[in-house]
């Protein structure tokens, strides 16, 4: 992992056309709270990385339903 | 002559998997990056709104799919064009869209993936799951609205 120090407003740009910028900091110690300002094109997926966890783990979940054989029983939902 | 190969599954007993039915996801599913290649059977009593997608790499690996409109009318998911690319499509027009559903012991409280769908291209037969941005659709959106199960008495 490439580790770079940067203060209050400064940025890191990755790639061509990704900057990631500082916008604010606040709090101490370990409960600082860093807000980062993300500029990158249309077609660059950006998450906090518990979505991608949560999706993942969704997928986990999901994958061989335990109540799969009883499906055949449901009646189509009522919208 | 087509070619076929057997799989034991854990849903449907053994199957005879047609190469030429097999759905490519060349990425995977988000945290099953190595579920490449499966395929998609029907539920009967749902007519193509509720589907399987069975992996034909693993026998018990299956998903639930559902078609999102059934809990979200007018779920229109963004899709920017590269991930369109990637798919061979130039748009949403003939996409298939599909929820990934978890369904918990009691199948009526099973949830639909809105957050993270499927996007399938029928003509070539691929597929990717796309996250959409956060907070624009839910993770778990609730398949059976209360009181229908309260009807059926399943």
């Amino acid at each position: 992992m490439l580790v770079l120090t940067r203060k209050l407003d400064e940025s890191i740009v990755i790639g061509k056309d990704i900057e990631v910028k500082v916008v604010q900091i606040r709090g101490a110690n370990d409960q600082a709270v860093v807000r980062l300002g993300i500029t990158a094109p249309r077609h660059v997926t950006v998450l906090r990385k518990e979505i991608l966890l949560e999706v993942a783990e969704e997928n986990r979940k999901a994958a061989t339903p335990p109540a799969g054989a009883q499906l055949q029983r449901l009646p189509r939902p009522n919208k | 002559m087509p070619v076929a190969f057997a799989l034991e599954t854990t849903h449907f007993g053994c199957l005879t998997i047609q190469e030429e039915k097999i759905m490519t996801f060349p990425m995977g599913l988000v945290g099953l990056a190595q579920a490449t290649r499966f395929i998609l059977m029907e539920v009967p009593e749902w007519q193509g709104e509720l589907q399987w997608l069975q992996s034909v790499d693993q026998g018990d690996l299956a998903f639930v799919l559902i078609n999102p409109a059934v809990c979200r009318p007018d779920y229109q998911p963004t899709v920017s064009p590269e991930v369109l690319g990637l798919l061979g499509l130039d748009n949403m027009d003939s996409a298939i869209v599909m929820a990934i559903c978890t369904v918990p012991e009691d199948p009526l409280k099973m949830t639909a993936n809105l957050l993270a769908p499927l996007i399938i291209n029928p003509l070539n037969q691929t597929g990717l799951q796309v996250v959409l941005s956060e907070d624009s659709h839910p993770l778990r959106c609730p398949v059976f609205k209360e009181q229908a199960a309260a009807e059926i008495g399943f």
